[in-house]
């Protein structure tokens, strides 16, 4: 009941009362549609494909997450940032980072002290943090849903893989040659690298300042943008990096039991750093 | 008085752990375009070495590709650590100082300043100090890098012959001094970057004066730096067709262009922007707000 009630007043002041969690996913899923449409069109127009297409649900979806092809450093191609994909995962870092911080030295720390039970503090806040992330990526699903109706591209779940590849500028030498779909899996899958990168962020704060821990995680997010690597978890939130979409690509399975333990790593840590971390010398 | 002011705020802005560890951090990411370039540069030398043994002779060693001013981390677009810096920047330059004004409002210390000094002058000189220390904060790594590198590579002036090696072309901001004086290129991009990440580090005292929390203060203006440039990327560079001139500071500010490039009118419209906003945003709006 004590857990419950702790809960509900994380979801109350964390969720409910933070505007931004609903406004920011919104937005950033509005534009990247709106920048698809233009896209499209545009291919259409040049008669890229044989027949002219429209986005669906799935393809839009892909566009929001998919991150970038694998980069070649060598003189005369340097490095651009894939802007959207870092837009959609580091603002929810963002937007989470400050209120378990701001509420140990709040009001929070007057329940901390009634509920006489660290671990129980912690773990509530951990799900406060899964939650916040769900309700970011499905305001995301939910808007890019009802624009892929709107724009009379369905939402049937399939990719269209030729669209993607076109979108994307994937080496042509990087792709696959098998005609097998991709699965919708693939779309969902950065969802729990978020989740995880959240909850890692979250452990962090307690060992550095909030703003050194999203430091750290946008450097993650930035190196993983720039090696392919299976070390950098930001690979795995890149459905365009998956070996099922191109040669030499990440393991979707490797990036699944990594992400699961680091979420259980990041908890872990938390509750036994929490315990002796010291919220009165905060400022 | 003004001047003592100045001083005090440029101490606490500047001779602080907090700004020796970011510019400790700018440091250390730069030497990730140090290395694999020092490690390229090393490699094409030996073998033009044996090139050079095997043939006898080599009618043109190219120099010229190989200088300094395409082996720093401001003339390459290529390396991590140039990809990190020029990314991560805005929080960079806006950790040293940028959370003061939230903090010293919070404890109150703001009342005891303008009780002292007066309104204007306070937040005056706050403005200077944020300023300086954003703009050093900013600089300071590039030119660590930028000397780190002269000691291993030499400063061969760019020849236009090997405009590939360097990309930047005629229509390149600046482009006319790369050629012909490079140092003051340098010394120019730098003296951009400095003014850049003084007015990015007082964006955090514009927005600090309506947004409470010094973590979301201090992140802010990252934020705003990549929603322009999502934006721009969404609505603005929409053909693959057409060259643009860049807008965003975030690929701007990069001495080498890597997209597209900017013009002086530009990066001039930008710091008007920016210096009318956290002008108007501090000492107009804000001294004339009560405090009490």
């Amino acid at each position: 009941m004590k857990y419950i009630k702790l809960l509900w007043f994380d979801i109350r002041n964390g969720m409910i009362y933070n505007p931004m969690l609903f406004v920011i996913p919104v937005m950033v899923a509005l534009i990247a549609c709106f920048d698809l449409t233009n896209q499209i069109s545009a291919l259409n127009e040049f008669k890229y494909f044989e027949t002219g297409i429209k986005g669906d649900f799935a393809d839009y979806m892909m566009y929001m997450y998919g991150g970038m092809d694998k980069y070649v450093p060598e003189p005369g191609n340097p490095f651009i940032f894939p802007v959207r994909w870092t837009v959609v995962f580091l603002v929810l870092p963002f937007i989470t980072l400050n209120y378990p911080y701001k509420d140990m030295q709040g009001f929070g720390q007057q329940i901390l002290v009634r509920t006489r039970g660290r671990t129980i503090w912690w773990l509530s806040k951990c799900v406060w943090n899964i939650l916040s992330v769900l309700v970011y990526h499905c305001l995301v699903f939910g808007i890019v849903a009802l624009f892929g109706i709107a724009v009379g591209g369905g939402i049937s779940g399939e990719i269209n893989k030729d669209l993607q590849y076109a979108i994307f500028q994937i080496a042509r030498d990087s792709i696959l040659d098998n005609d097998a779909p991709w699965s919708f899996v693939i779309i969902l899958f950065p969802v729990l690298v978020s989740l995880c990168i959240n909850l890692l962020q979250m452990t962090l704060s307690l060992f550095i300042k909030p703003v050194f821990s999203f430091f750290v995680v946008a450097f993650l997010m930035i190196s993983s943008a720039y090696f392919t690597s299976p070390y950098l978890i930001g690979n795995y939130a890149m459905p365009v990096r998956y070996d099922m979409v191109i040669k030499d690509g990440v393991s979707i399975t490797v990036g699944l039991v990594v992400s699961l333990v680091l979420i259980i790593v990041a908890v872990g840590v938390g509750t036994i750093r929490f315990h002796q971390y010291d919220i009165l010398n905060k400022e | 008085m003004l001047w003592n002011n100045i001083k005090l705020e440029c101490k606490k802005a500047i001779f602080t752990k907090l700004f020796f560890l970011v510019v400790l951090i700018g440091c250390t990411i730069t030497m990730f375009s140090l290395l694999p370039h020092l490690q390229s540069y090393y490699r094409d030398i030996s073998n033009l070495k044996k090139f050079s043994e095997e043939f006898s002779y080599i009618r043109n060693p190219m120099m010229p590709m190989e200088t300094l001013f395409n082996h720093w981390i401001g003339g390459e677009a290529t390396t991590p650590g140039s990809t990190d810096y020029f990314f991560l920047f805005p929080i960079l330059v806006s950790i040293p100082y940028g959370w003061s004004y939230c903090m010293e409002r919070r404890s109150g210390y703001i009342k005891n300043m303008v009780i002292r000094t007066g309104k204007v002058q306070y937040y005056l000189s706050k403005y200077i100090a944020l300023f300086l220390s954003g703009g050093l904060a900013m600089v300071i790594p590039l030119l660590f890098n930028f000397l780190l590198t002269a000691m291993f590579v030499p400063a061969i002036t760019p020849d236009p012959y090997y405009i590939t090696a360097y990309g930047i072309i005629s229509s390149s901001f600046l482009s006319e001094f790369f050629y012909t004086s490079p140092f003051i290129y340098v010394f120019l991009y730098m003296l951009v970057d400095f003014i850049y990440g003084g007015l990015i580090a007082c964006l955090c005292f514009a927005f600090a004066t309506f947004v409470k929390n010094q973590v979301i203060v201090v992140l802010l203006p990252f934020f705003v730096l990549l929603g322009f440039n999502y934006i721009c990327t969404s609505f603005i560079y929409t053909s693959s067709i057409v060259i643009y001139t860049e807008l965003s500071p975030m690929y701007f500010l990069r001495p080498v262009p890597a997209v597209y490039d900017t013009n002086g009118f530009v990066v001039f419209i930008g710091v008007v922007i920016l210096f009318l906003f956290t002008l108007t945003a501090t000492i107009v709006k804000e001294a004339s707000n009560e405090i009490y």
